[in-house]
């Protein structure tokens, strides 16, 4: 509901989307290529592992010996190959004793919970502290340096971790719905746990398995480079890493090849983890790196002139990079000093887009790909809206209770604002910070301004967030459904709060809202948003009783309580578009009931149809012809 | 205990273990009945217990004490996800992205629950009878026929209740349990969703326990309304009733906070919103006194002191309060 | 938050209790012992049974844990089978320099990885990328072979610092800190990727919370946000991986100490596991343990002062 761009969960398919990725292609071809190649090593070398060859000693590559020969002129390409062998097995059987331990117990913990949960959790609170590498010497030395015991060791010590994240999961997916349905099914707790919770688990499997892998082929070669384990002249990683070092200063060559071979493969497992990671992971990957790029127009091409507070002129934003997504196309509008115009739309309208652009507070993916935002007869630019922030344009948000850094007291976060935006020091900011928390109607502002934000109640955050934003006293406040996530009493206290202040200070508000109801409530304009584009824009009273667009009609009409009780409910069929299906023409064209087929044809314009109110439709008279028999 | 009620639920009441050894009562002895093919609307904000009833009479939240009995058959609520499953019974619940499990498809989704009847039954299904049925079940509720081979990802909000709504129809109950089933959608989704609810409720004399925190959404849909506040019931009646004259003063509150999408309308009910504005003081744990006084414009000492039992009102509904039809006309709110 | 640490420090009895069990325990899964280590495989049968009777090694095995235990509950670690010197003694002896070398490599890998992992996040482009290749290097070379380069070009080409031995710190400051500086290096490259790539995750992550985006409209300014607001939410995760980096180090000087020749405990973690001195394997398994328990419960200590529901509960 809130930023238009939802990230898609991945779906089945995980070893296609791994093997998608070119990072992850590479790695999983190399460790194909390397297990088969030590497997094979007997029938792709020319020379066994232990063969010594006096005229070839200390060899560079060669023809011959294609990654050289080490001091008693072995082939060190087929030492390595040879030696993978212990290398590559010693990693299965640490990453098998680690799942077998780990996954079993992760599951149960999580999905049963209680004592089980409990005692497992101690458990593996206790593997965590038990320095794995002194008990695998202590195994090494009363095992008689047996390497695969060692390595099994290592399996069971290290599975404390990925015990809990596996716990973790699961305690995360017993809470999905889909869980709580398979169970009222009637489906035993063990086909529940191996059909819907084993399959919430398997990303976070996947990704530490392979992070294991990588530190447990560190640990094998570790071992064997301390000369623990299979004994020379057996080829081991570490054993030659060893051997190159007592003549590195001569020869540096012979510590390259165990060195790359052992750097690549713990590489390709790190890869691989974190290929899993970002495709089993909602998070946007869109979030990485880059601020928001501002695209804004040549200088030339000023803005045009205008006596309201705020205007939006021809605003376009666009999504990603390189075939970039419009979410926001060609949006005009204004704001008038010490008005409320109510921004109203769906899922995916863009209203919320919008909003953020109007403060200069785009996702880092998103850019503005035309249009000026102009303040006070200025055209914006970046560096603009920093110094207005606060000041002369500020924002509540969505959520409360995400709106407050929860590390720090309600005082110091609204003191911190007092300081930065009014310059006030010491006694004066403790004193302003309770008139503001009292401004905003909170009883015993002086406690609350002790209180974590975790401490207090949505409605109560809300307050807080509302005085935060008016400490500069701005002209202009952004209000992105400012109740949506609160009771319904609440958010009427929060309205009362809003329209007070507003009428008090005089300052313009801009309110994205998808409830008609508090739309009306508050606004004296509306913008309708859909897909995109304003297609209604009207003073509040004619909007509502006369919407002059179907898609404003039809919205008005599915309100429940325009129904009769029983009657069904004048539904709008279908879904609105998303950003890839917007068509050329009316992008409301085909859930309309007016629809004719030159609405599908070209774009179509906002047009007057009447003083202060516009709408983007070609069927207007027909609208209203309808309307009013209705 | 009648057997006329397909759901009867008698003195429930449930309590969630909370900080420093207390307990939390979220549920209060609380009565409820349901009649074969009739819709129960339980409306009420946060905190009002409604979907820790619904998670009781599931068998999924820790009942301790009173009955609830379904078909005239006692289910064991103390037994938590234990107990026989009761196919008659199903759930749409509110978040349309929880509720279906990612990596599985559409048409499994919706088969588990039959597949999961049939393998109680020990009965073999007919050769692509489960096909079948899955596909006209799809059909059903407006998806397209190709929908079953796909993942829930592949759909929007609406389409993916219209899924999970699919997969409690799919074994034929006769009472099914929504959760908050439309909040999360947008206003014309809503009203899809509402709609086909209504017309399956048609066709197949299903009931419904609609569970909301929209009073309009809960009269539209229902027969009969239970508004509930910290966990006790505060009024209840038909929906009409509720509607029309709403006598308890939370009930009202309630309404007179929600916006009417009319500007002209919503002025007015500003203004009577005003009767019921009242700075809320601490609220005081729950004890023998009405839940609501700290907030009531009407409250009295005896508030503080009595629990109000539900008292029959002159609108025809039942009402938990010790002032009714001492209160003002309540034209002014319900305009 | 007192009841978390008094919780972790209830859980070290017994997990003390259980590492040494599982070292006592599998020393008696297995055929052979000291006595012959010590004598040799030509020595007689009656040398042995001697020397085994000598040892006590002809006691059942929790006999002899059992007298192990309870010198150890009186401070008496025994004596080391091949020195024959006091266990307890040597470790103790021997601490200052692990610790000289895992603490001086933390506090460098938490400076340089929190301040790359930062410039990555709040700068991104190519820095960024530098600091994602660096370290997947640190990553991927194994610590030891990181430390031989080092060796070989530091000390053997161009003598900058001692390829071996260690200086204490109250000897000679500067030689301290000559003898550390490749020990530290080799160890921290590791600990710099993994507190780098950590401190990134969680400073993007809280870039993008709705908090950072009502500070920023409220006209804080990005320093203050960066610096104040953000570095002290994603510190969490960071103090989680400092703690995992530090366990990490102390395992990582087994190799490193091995390398450098450093009379810490990790060389003689080697040693003795090589010359199977249960004794002094014994002293080291508890010892290493107990190193743990002190970082996790500084990690809980941390997380009690930054994250203020903790403190409350």
């Amino acid at each position: 509901m809130s930023s238009g761009v939802q990230a898609r969960p991945a779906r089945g398919g995980l070893v296609r989307a791994v093997l998608r990725t070119p990072r992850g292609a590479v790695a999983v071809v190399f460790l194909a290529l390397l297990t088969t190649a030590c497997v094979c090593a007997p029938l792709l070398t020319r020379f066994g592992p232990l063969d010594q060859h006096i005229d070839a000693v200390r060899g560079l590559p060669s023809g011959t010996y294609w990654l050289g020969t080490d001091v008693l002129g072995r082939d060190l390409l087929s030492r390595i190959l040879f030696g993978g062998r212990s290398s590559l097995l010693g990693v299965v059987e640490a990453v098998v004793a680690q799942l077998l331990v780990a996954v079993p117990a992760g599951l149960v913990a999580g999905y049963f919970g209680g004592l089980v949960d409990r005692a497992l959790m101690r458990l593996a609170e206790l593997l965590m502290s038990i320095p794995a590498i002194m008990i695998l010497l202590a195994v090494l030395a009363i095992f008689g340096n047996s390497l695969p015991v060692a390595m099994i060791a290592l399996g069971v010590l290290s599975s404390g971790g990925l015990m809990r994240l596996v716990r973790g999961a699961a305690l995360v997916a017993r809470e999905e719905l889909y869980v709580t349905a398979a169970e009222l099914m009637g489906l035993s707790r063990t086909q529940v746990m191996l059909r819907h919770v084993l399959g919430r688990c398997r990303g976070v499997i996947i990704v530490q398995t392979s992070l294991f892998a990588a530190i447990a082929l560190g640990v094998q070669t570790g071992l064997t480079f301390l000369g623990l384990g299979p004994q020379p002249p057996e080829p081991t990683w570490g054993g030659m890493v060893a051997e190159a070092a007592s003549v590195f200063s001569q020869d540096p060559w012979m510590l390259v090849p165990p060195g790359t071979i052992i750097a690549l493969t713990v590489l390709a497992f790190g890869v691989l983890g974190d290929v899993v990671r970002d495709a089993t992971s909602e998070r946007q990957s869109a979030a990485g790196t880059g601020r928001a790029r501002h695209r804004t127009a040549p200088a030339g091409t000023a803005a045009a002139p205008s006596d309201a507070l705020l205007s939006v002129q021809g605003l376009s934003v666009a999504v990603g990079g390189d075939t970039p997504l419009r979410l926001l196309d060609d949006v005009s509008f204004e704001i008038a000093a010490g008005e409320v115009v109510g921004l109203v739309g769906e899922s995916g309208s863009g209203k919320s887009m919008t909003a953020r652009a109007l403060i200069g507070l785009l996702p880092t993916n998103c850019l503005v790909e035309s249009g000026h935002v102009v303040f006070d007869g200025k055209a914006l630019r970046e560096a603009d809206f920093r110094a207005l922030r606060g000041r002369e344009i500020a924002m509540i948000s969505q959520e409360p209770m995400a709106a407050l850094d929860p590390s720090f007291r309600i005082g110091s976060l609204v003191g911190e604002v007092v300081r930065t935006l009014e310059g006030k020091r010491g006694k004066a900011v403790t004193e302003r910070v309770v008139e503001l928390l009292t401004m905003v109607e909170i009883p015993d502002a002086a406690d609350v301004a002790r209180r974590y934000p975790h401490q207090i109640s949505g409605g109560m955050a809300q307050r807080v967030a509302i005085a935060m934003a008016l400490a500069g006293g701005p002209r202009l406040l952004i209000a992105d459904e400012p109740t949506t996530a609160l009771d319904v009493t609440v958010q009427a206290e929060i309205l009362d709060l809003l329209r007070r202040l507003q009428q008090e200070n005089g300052m313009a508000v801009l309110l994205v809202s998808h409830n008609l109801g508090v739309i009306a409530d508050m606004c004296s304009e509306v913008l309708v948003l859909y897909a995109g584009q304003v297609v209604e824009q009207a003073a509040v009273d004619a909007l509502f009783a006369a919407p002059a667009h179907p898609y404003a009609a039809a919205l008005l009409a599915s309100s429940p309580e325009k129904a009769g009780i029983g009657q069904p409910i004048r539904a709008i069929p279908g879904t609105v578009p998303s950003p890839e299906d917007w068509p050329t023409g009316c992008r409301f064209a085909n859930r309309c009931e007016l629809a004719e087929p030159e609405c599908r044809g070209e774009a179509i314009p906002l047009v007057d149809v009447g003083a202060d109110h516009r709408s983007r439709c070609i069927r207007i008279p027909v609208l209203l012809e309808q309307e009013a028999t209705r | 205990m009648s057997a006329e009620h397909l759901l009867r639920v008698e003195q429930l009441q449930v309590d969630y273990p909370a900080p420093r050894r207390r307990t939390f009562r979220a549920v209060d002895t609380v009565d409820l009945a349901v009649r074969p093919g009739e819709t129960l609307g339980l409306v009420g904000e946060s905190g009002s217990g409604k979907s820790t009833i619904a998670k009781a009479i599931l068998g999924i939240a820790p009942v301790s004490a009173g009955t609830i009995s379904f078909d005239g058959v006692a289910l064991d609520p103390k037994r938590v996800r234990r107990r026989k499953p009761v196919t008659d019974l199903q759930a749409v619940f509110q978040d349309p992205t929880s509720s279906l499990d990612p990596s599985k498809t559409v048409g499994y989704t919706v088969a588990e629950p039959l597949l999961a009847q049939l393998g109680r039954e020990r009965r073999k299904a007919a050769p692509g009878e489960v096909r079948d049925r899955v596909a006209a079940m799809l059909d059903r509720v407006g998806l397209s026929g190709n929908a079953a081979a796909r993942y829930p990802a592949q759909f929007s909000g609406g389409q993916r209740q219209r899924i999970a709504i699919a997969r409690a129809l799919i074994v034929d109950p006769r009472l099914v349990i929504c959760d908050e089933a439309v909040s999360a959608l947008d206003l014309s989704i809503q009203a899809q969703v509402l709609n086909l609810l209504g017309d399956i409720r048609a066709e197949r004399g299903i009931g419904y326990l609609f569970i909301s925190h929209d009073l309009q959404v809960v009269e539209h849909l229902a027969d009969t309304v239970v508004v509930l506040y910290r966990g006790r019931v505060m009024e209840s009646g038909p929906a009409a009733a509720i509607h029309r004259s709403p006598e308890h003063p939370y009930t009202r509150a309630l309404l007179a906070a929600s916006p009417v999408p009319d500007p002209v309308r919503q002025r007015e009910r500003r203004a009577a919103r005003e009767v019921y504005r009242h700075a809320p003081a601490r609220a005081d744990a729950l004890g023998e006194s009405c839940p609501f006084r700290h907030r009531c414009p009407f409250a009295v000492e005896r508030c503080a002191q009595e629990r109000p039992v539900l008292r029959a009102t002159a609108a025809g509904t039942v009402a938990a309060c010790h002032r009714v039809g001492e209160l003002p006309d309540v034209r002014a709110v319900v305009a | 938050m007192l009841r978390l640490l008094a919780n972790r420090l209830a859980l070290s009895v017994p997990l003390l209790f259980v590492v040494s069990v599982l070292v006592f325990g599998l020393a008696s899964l297995v055929p052979g012992d000291a006595a012959r280590t010590i004598l040799g495989e030509q020595a007689t049968p009656e040398a042995v049974a001697y020397l085994r009777n000598q040892l006590g090694l002809d006691q059942p095995w929790y006999e002899r844990y059992g007298s192990w235990l309870a010198g150890v509950l009186h401070g008496d670690f025994g004596t080391s089978i091949l020195s024959g010197q006091d266990v307890w003694t040597t470790l103790n002896t021997r601490l200052g320099v692990t610790l000289s070398l895992v603490l001086t490599a933390l506090v460098v890998s938490t400076v340089i990885g929190v301040a790359l992992g930062l410039v990555s996040a709040v700068r991104g482009g190519v820095l960024g990328r530098v600091v994602d290749v660096l370290s997947l290097i640190g990553l991927a070379l194994p610590n030891f072979w990181i430390a031989i380069v080092l060796v070989s070009l530091f000390a053997v080409q161009f003598r900058l610092f001692p390829a071996t031995g260690y200086v204490p710190l109250t000897a000679s400051p500067s030689e301290w800190i000559s003898s550390l500086a490749m020990p530290v290096a080799a160890l921290s490259l590791l600990g710099i990727a993994i507190i780098g790539k950590q401190t990134r995750d969680s400073v993007l992550d809280t870039l993008g919370a709705e908090y950072v985006r009502v500070l920023r409209a409220n006209g804080v300014s990005e320093r203050r946000i960066v610096f104040v607001h953000v570095l002290r939410n994603a510190a969490i995760p960071i103090v989680t991986a400092m703690g995992v980096v530090a366990v990490g180090m102390v395992g990582g000087s087994v190799f490193i100490e091995s390398v450098f020749v450093l009379p810490g405990l990790g060389s003689l973690a080697t040693q003795s596991t090589l010359d199977h001195d249960l004794p002094v394997i014994l002293g080291l398994g508890v010892y290493f343990t107990m190193l743990v328990i002190v970082v996790n419960v500084l990690v809980d200590l941390a997380y009690g002062f930054l994250n203020p529901k903790v403190r409350a509960s």
